[in-house]
């Protein structure tokens, strides 16, 4: 699944490490959720999502669910 | 954090226990087998347990001196791809040692009867226990 993650980290000039810790995962899940090899569950989203003070559609691309 | 901190010490209490335990049970192992085969077993087997023990405990022993450290760690066990990681390996495992002992079953049953049987009976034990968990798991969620 495609995120903006990356993107959103980098406006806030945020570290992988430093949105692990903020979240409660380790830098290997942000790493893999960024690289869409690991799909995010939906309360990990929703930690992501809130840090960013977004929604988890903004935060997440779900166009590949509705094709 | 604080209830953390206090799992993490009940966990080292127990591992230290462990520790100890194998000791005993080596000293007991010692005083009761004669083949030095058994004696060398033992002596491996145990050397390996104390040695992992201990690595453990210095690992949970060194997170609990600091906050940044316990944080690391809680975040570490509890993270969700770590998680999901072990489940799949598990599962694949399971499934291997499970196909790996089926044919060692069958070869012993043209070598050996004692130890097709000791075979057999892992074999059923694991199956018992995975149609025993599976219930308890559909049951729970």
């Amino acid at each position: 699944m495609k995120t903006r993650i990356q993107e959103l980290r980098k406006k806030h000039k945020m570290s992988q490490e430093e949105l692990a810790n903020a979240v409660g995962v380790t830098r290997q899940t942000i790493t893999s959720i960024e690289v869409g090899k690991y799909t995010a569950s939906l309360v990990l989203a929703y930690k992501i999502a809130k840090h960013f003070n977004l929604t988890i559609e903004d935060v997440f691309d779900f166009t590949e669910l509705e094709d | 954090m604080e209830d953390y901190k206090g799992k993490i010490n009940r966990r080292m209490t127990f591992m230290a226990m462990s520790g100890v335990f194998i000791v005993i049970l080596y000293w007991v192992a010692k005083q009761t087998l004669d083949a030095p085969k058994q004696i060398g077993f033992i002596t491996g087997l145990c050397i390996a347990l104390e040695a992992l023990i201990l690595g453990y405990l210095g690992k949970l022993f060194l997170s609990s001196r600091s906050a940044s450290g316990l944080k690391k760690l809680a975040i570490s066990e509890g993270d969700e791809r770590k998680a999901l990681i072990a489940q799949k390996t598990s599962r694949a495992g399971i499934v291997i040692y499970a196909v790996g002992l089926g044919i060692a079953t069958i070869a012993a049953f043209f070598l050996n009867e004692t130890v097709f049987m000791t075979l057999m009976g892992v074999l059923t034990f694991m199956a018992l226990i995975k149609i025993i968990l599976r219930v308890y798991f559909q049951r729970k969620y």
